[in-house]
Order: C-alpha cells, then structure tokens, then sequence
C-alpha cells in the first residue's frame, strides 16, 4: 500500500510545473558539480574561446547576437549562460528574439545544449523529445541528413573575396554512395552580410570586423549554379566519416547557429572558421581548431580536415561550365572541332542576325557537336542568360529547340579531375631563408634572407593544388640582414640590423590565356612597400608601392607546361624621399613561366619602364628570375636573381636558399 | 609622410581597385545583385537571416513544403541547366527533377520531356509556373505518367 502511494505521488510530482522547477533547480546542481560550465563541449557549443585581459584569461563567445545567449552576461560567462540554460529548459516561456526570427523556448532554439546537457546529467538519448518544437522538428525533418559532406569552392581570381576560395557544409539526404541527386540535398553556408556597396568600406569592413557573418542553409543547387555555372568554379567534395548521432548533434547545433550571428573577420573569423566551429561544438573528438593556424585559409582547413585519419570517405569533384566545355570539346574530332569554332564564330558576330545564325544550326547534325555548342553559349555568356539577355537568350532557345529534335547522345565521359584537389597543395604558409649577395654601383653586399608569408601561393611554388596560373600572395614580409656597413648615404643602415626588404600586403596575378573564344585580360596587382632598387630617384629608400598590370597571354599549342605573357605595367611610388609626392613608373613587361614538373617551376621577366617624377623622366628596365624546386614535400629549394639598369642607379641581386611551407 | 601612411593610403587604393563584383568568396556576401534571377537573389538571400528561418517556417517561396512550390522553385533557380538536360534528354539537373517529382521510369519521362521541349520552354525566360505546369502536362500525356507523383 505504501508503496503505491509513493509510485502515485512521485507520479504527480514529475507530471507538475512543481517538479520542474525543483528538477531544474536539481539538475543545476548536478550539473555544476559535474562541472559542466567548463565543460569543453559545452564552451564549445556556446563558441567560447579562452581570452587575455589585463586581469588575466577570461572565457568570452565568438558570437555576437544577444539571441544566441539565454544569460544577460552569456556572452563571458559560460557558468551563468550554463544556469540559465538549464533552467530555460523546464520554461515554456517563449523568448522573443531580435531580426524578426519567431519566438522559440530555450530548449527548442537550443537543441544540441539540450541533447548535449540532458544526456551528460543522466537522461538516456531515447528519453529526450523534440516534438514539442515545430520548427525545429521541420528543419530537421526536411534537411533529412544521413551524412555530411565538407565543400570546397575553388580560388576565383574574378573577386578579391575569392581569391582564397570558400568552403561550406552539405548535409546529404542520403548515404552519398547510393543513387540519390545531390543537388536536392542542402548545403549549409557562412557569410558576411555586407551593408556598404562602397569598395573601400568593403575591403576594410571585410577585414577588419565591419560585418556580420550568418548561417543560412538552402539547397545544394544554389551553391552549384552560383559557384559552378555563375563563377565557373571547381567545386571538390569531400564525403566524411560521422556517426548517425554525429549527424544528428551537428543538424541540432546548425539549427542553434541559425539564430546566431558573429563578427566576420576575412582572415581569421570567415567560412571556413565558422565550418570548423560547428564541426567541432558537434563532434568534438575532431578538435579540428587545434590544427588550423591564428590564419584561416579554406584550403588549409580542407588539409586538417583530409588529414584526420579516417575521417574523409572519398573525394569528389564536380568541374565549373567551362571545364565541361572543355571535357565535351576535347572529345570531338579536329573536323568536329573545326565545324564547332566556325558556329562559336557565328555565336559571337552574328547575335543580331537570328536568320544566319537558324541556317549555321540546321547545319548541324551531330549531337556531340550541338552538346559542344550549347556547353560553350553557357562558358562565354553563362552571366548574360543569368540576368536573361534578351538577344542571347533567344539565340540559345535556337539551338535548344535544334538539340531536342536530335536524339540523345552518350553520356558524357566523367571529366578526370585535375591536379588541384586542395588537399595535395602544399601549406599556405611559408618561411625562406636564404644568402645572396647584393651589387650596387658603389659597392657590393652579402647578406641573409629572413622572409614570411601568411598565405598563399606564388608562381614559383609546387603547383599542385593550386590552379595552374593564378597566384596569391598575402602578407609577404622580406627581410634581409646584411653582412657589412652599407654606403648608401641617403639611408644609412646599421650594422646587422634586419632590414625589410618588402612587404606584400597583397599580390595577385592572374595569367589567363587568350582565346578569341574566350578573351580574357591578364593581369596582376601589388600593394604594399619595399626598399627601393629600380626607382632613380633614392637607390635604397623605404616607399609604399601600388602596382597594377593588364595585357595578354599565351599558352602554345605545342608546349602547354609555357605561359608567355606580356602586360603593361604601371607602378605609383610614394615615400619621404620624394618630397611628399609620388613618382609613377609606366612601360611594356614580357614575362615566361615554365612548369617543368609539378615540382619544379621557373619564370623571366623583363621590365622596361619610364619613371615620372615631377619634371623628371628617367628611363630604365628590370630583368627578374626566380625558380624553384621542391625537394620534399614543403620544402623547396630557390634561386633568384634581379638586374637593373637605368642611367642614374642600377644593380644586380642575386641569392639562393630554403622554403619551409605549413 | 610616414612608411605608415603611405601604406594606409596604398592599402585604401587596393581597396578602391578591388571591385567586388562577383557572388559571395570566403563568405563575403555580394553586395550588388538585384532581383532578376534566383540564383543571384539568393546570394543576396541567403545571408539576410531569413532563410534558415524560411525553411523552418515556409514562409518564402523558395522554400515552401508543398512539393509543387518546390518543382517550381526548382525549375526557376536551375533553369538554364535544366532546359539544356531537357534538350538533351538527360544530365544531372534533369535527375534531380526526376526526383522531386517522384518519378521512377526516369528515361520514358525524360524522352517525353525532350520531345516536348519547344511546348515546356517557348522561351527561354518563360515563367517557373508555366513551365512546371508544361512539364506535368508533357508528363501526363505520356506513357510515363503513372510513374511520376504528380499531386
């Protein structure tokens, strides 16, 4: 008798709001005894990370939307963010949260916390319900995820935010091996939301902590028109190894990012930071975090992620627009290939002549060729049906209409993937060290060469990895110690003193061979500043540099490991030396880059350029080398050299040395 | 002048020659895409907040649960791809639509829609609308049609 009793009052209890609070009040204790505010899932789960003040460490969120804490002082305090949340748990209030986003209670916004808390205090993971929260249960239900899969979005030279590619999250309907389309499943996306459209306030706003950066989720076939067809980006996938109750953690902490918002910094707080965040409150025994340096660049995190052992499944590559042109025109014979330059002639001239251009397609009549045709409207005016052109779009309606009346043709062949799977590069990173020796016309110089580079990879380095002609160079600091007192009396230097040589704050060249199918302008960029060698005006003064250079190039036909290029260059010089004003240098440069093997590039280039400076015209040229052979993987060997010549300075440099690459 | 203000200066300029044109890189949103297409909205969209919590509470149309909202969202946001599969009878964009609409004798649907295609796009800009209602239409009217979920 007693004992029903108790069975029938106990029952009372944990069916009363009574219970609840007791229970909440309980499990809080539990839970600050097991001592779960420093738990490292939980800091995890709320983006803590350990911070220095001036009072010592303290423990402070990434995020920076109030919404994301359940605690007034969420945001530095794990512990009361800890209470608050356990409490909110038992709470059906809903709290009403900023942006416009619909109320949800605590535990509903917050489904991971309260999988992560609710099992580690002791409920059993077949206990725990989430049907009391509709629209979570709807996200979760619609994502559908089986299984996770980290993209790569490659460098696109087109954009400077591009330029170190980007990287997202798929959460695949399906087990990714088995017949299912990709395409419908959906992929999970950080980005900054930009509010200026001035490019100045973007450039600084993007690095400097300026925007907010968001989650948002939708389908995967946003991501490939955007970055596939839009952007004609390789896009690399990689399938990886997570428990189903991996899965299920990382689509419940998604859903909590949803409502979150952080401060998006370019370098360190982007895409792939935020990706490997999430990865980690979810799945923490990857602790990828600890493998990625203060820098985040997406293709270092593909290398952490590629390196965890077991963890990547299989690798896939899904080619850009113009790959799979490429693919389908490789595939035609040379009579083929010509009939397909003849019609891509007509494309481009006759646009407005929709009579010539209906005969050229009657002509056709072999699938592969219209297939090759159609792949290549879409390559060279992809952006123009985008925004429906008119005249382009009715032009390609033409040979649509055309194609479906031929039959269907073979499947195309699976296009091999290239040799710049992120994953294969070496690391963005990179120390020289090399000696040299440095002539000027009144002396002559021996000295060492202490250099770093952020990121990420320059024309010289091992090309695999990286697209074959583009080159990113950030923050590239040159530093040269030198072995004797120098003479230049404009600038006198200390003995032994390191002295930099340069600083790269960026560099960009993007050589891209010229194919009247396909025209496009080369072109390079430089900012930052050196010591001056091929200026007249000072032989060795610290000045800013802004350079910029546009012109063509030219890959032949029957070496394709050359790129010859020729550009005109423009170089604005700005230093004390030149009385507060600045002196521009403008003329011609021919460049060549040979590729003889993965591992072992070297490039020419010869300057010849006239300098303005007030009433000054000086004339003078430059001749450059550099090559360099990887001995190992991330470690190369270099040389380099550089030659100037002009009527009042001139001079020769040359060194050899190391490159370590992490 | 100073090295550091000719570095902020030289850096400002960088920042003028960088036009951010292009859609989103490491997840710098774009900034100037107007309305005219799905997929350059969606740049804009998808990182405004909404969408995580349109999908959650169907409110935009890009993300509505009701499976003909979602073929034409499909069809609006894939179409030049997918009026190349349909032309061509075949391709991924294609399959991805087969399987929306449930279908399962993927290569009679596909042949029907091919040689329908002048009817699904009479232009190449026709309305998301039109054309599923078309596809559905060129579905029905062929030996297909009990093998596609239709609604």
């Amino acid at each position: 008798m007693n004992y029903i009793f108790w069975l029938f009052t106990s029952w009372l209890l944990l069916s009363s709001p009574v219970y609840a609070l007791a229970d909440s009040r309980s499990l809080i204790n539990k839970a600050l005894t097991l001592r779960l505010n420093y738990d490292p899932v939980w800091l995890r789960l709320g983006h803590y990370h350990k911070r220095l003040g001036i009072l010592g460490s303290y423990w402070e969120s990434d995020e920076s939307d109030a919404d994301f804490f359940v605690a007034p002082d969420g945001k530095q305090n794990p512990t009361s963010e800890l209470i608050a949340t356990i409490r909110g748990f038992f709470s059906s209030h809903k709290r009403r949260l900023s942006h416009s986003r619909p109320s949800e209670t605590v535990k509903c916004e917050f489904p991971a916390r309260y999988f992560y808390l609710m099992t580690r205090l002791g409920m059993h993971p077949s206990e725990l319900d989430f049907s009391d929260c509709t629209d979570y249960v709807e996200f979760r239900d619609r994502t559908n995820a089986n299984s996770v899969t980290v993209v790569f979005s490659s460098y696109y030279m087109g954009n400077p935010e591009s330029v170190f590619g980007h990287t997202l999250l798929r959460l695949n309907q399906a087990d990714p091996n088995s017949e299912h389309s990709a395409l419908l499943d959906y992929g999970v996306n950080y980005a900054a939301v930009p509010n200026t459209s001035n490019p100045i306030l973007y450039a600084w706003d993007g690095l400097f902590g300026g925007f907010r950066g968001e989650f948002a989720s939708m389908h995967y076939y946003y991501k490939v028109r955007e970055y596939n067809d839009f952007d004609s980006r390789d896009l690399w996938e990689y399938d990886i190894n997570l428990t189903p109750a991996e899965v299920a953690q990382l689509v419940r902490h998604i859903w909590e990012l949803g409502f979150a918002s952080f401060r998006y910094y370019y370098l360190t707080s982007n895409c792939s930071y935020q990706l490997i965040g999430a990865l980690d409150a979810a799945v923490p025994r990857l602790n990828l975090e600890s493998r990625i340096p203060f820098w985040v660049i997406p293709a270092d995190t593909i290398r952490a992620i590629y390196n965890t052992p077991g963890l990547v499944n299989r690798v896939r590559f899904r080619p850009s627009l113009y790959r799979q042109f490429e693919s389908r025109y490789k595939l035609l014979s040379s009579r083929e290939k010509s009939k397909l330059r003849e019609l891509a002639l007509s494309i481009r001239h006759d646009q407005r002549d929709s009579a010539k251009i209906k005969r050229d397609i009657l002509k056709i009549k072999d699938a592969t060729v219209m297939d090759a045709a159609l792949d290549y409207i879409d390559a060279r005016f992809g952006k123009a049906l985008l925004r429906k052109d008119p005249k382009i779009s009715e032009m390609k309606q033409e040979f649509l209409i055309a194609r479906s009346r031929l039959p269907i043709a073979k499947p195309p062949p699976e296009i091999s993937e290239p040799n710049s799977a992120p994953h294969l590069g070496h690391g963005t990173f990179r120390w020289s060290i090399g000696r040299g020796t440095e002539t000027l016309p009144s002396t002559n110089d021996g000295f060492t060469d202490l250099s770093v580079r952020f990121a990420l990879h320059s024309e010289v380095d091992p090309t695999i990895g990286y697209p074959p002609r583009s080159d990113v160079e950030f923050m590239h600091i040159i530093g040269h110690i030198y072995d004797a007192q120098p003479r230049s009396s404009v600038s006198p230097r200390q003995n032994l003193d390191p002295e930099i040589e340069e600083v790269r704050l960026i560099e960009v060249q993007n050589l891209v061979p010229y194919d009247s199918n396909f025209p496009h302008w080369s072109w390079k960029f430089r900012v930052g500043g050196e010591e001056t060698h091929d200026t007249a005006l000072c032989s060795r003064c610290f000045s800013g540099v802004n350079e910029a250079a546009f012109g063509l190039t030219w890959v032949p036909n029957f070496i394709s490991s050359l790129t010859a290029y020729a550009l005109v260059d423009s170089q604005l010089n700005i230093g004390d030396f030149l009385g507060g004003s600045a002196s521009l240098a403008i003329g011609p440069m021919v460049g060549f880059r040979q590729v003889w093997n993965p591992r072992f590039v070297s490039t020419l280039e010869e300057l010849s350029f006239v300098e303005i400076h007030s009433a000054d015209r000086i004339f003078g040229s430059r001749f450059r080398f550099d090559t360099e052979y990887s001995l190992i993987n991330n470690l190369s060997f270099f040389m380099s050299g550089m030659w100037i010549s002009s009527p009042t300075a001139g001079g020769q440099m040359i060194e050899a040395g190391l490159r370590i690459f992490r | 002048m100073n090295k550091f203000a000719a570095l902020s200066i030289l850096f400002l300029s960088f920042g003028a020659f960088a036009q951010p044109v292009g859609p989103a890189g490491c997840g710098l949103g774009n900034q100037i895409f107007g309305d005219q297409n799905q997929v350059l909205a969606a740049t804009t969209n998808d990182t405004s907040g909404t969408q995580t919590f349109g999908i959650s509470s169907g409110t935009s149309n890009c993300i509505d649960s009701s499976r003909m909202a979602q073929i034409e969202n499909y069809v609006d946001v894939n179409r030049v791809a997918l009026a190349n599969d349909i032309s061509r009878g075949q391709g991924e964009t294609l399959s991805g639509l087969d399987n929306l609409m449930g279908c399962t004798n993927t290569s009679a649907v596909n042949e029907s829609l091919k040689s329908n295609y002048s009817q699904i796009f009479p232009t190449q800009n026709a309305r998301a609308v039109y054309v599923t209602r078309q596809i559905q239409r060129s579905i029905k009217e062929s030996s297909a049609r009990t093998d596609c979920h239709l609604g």
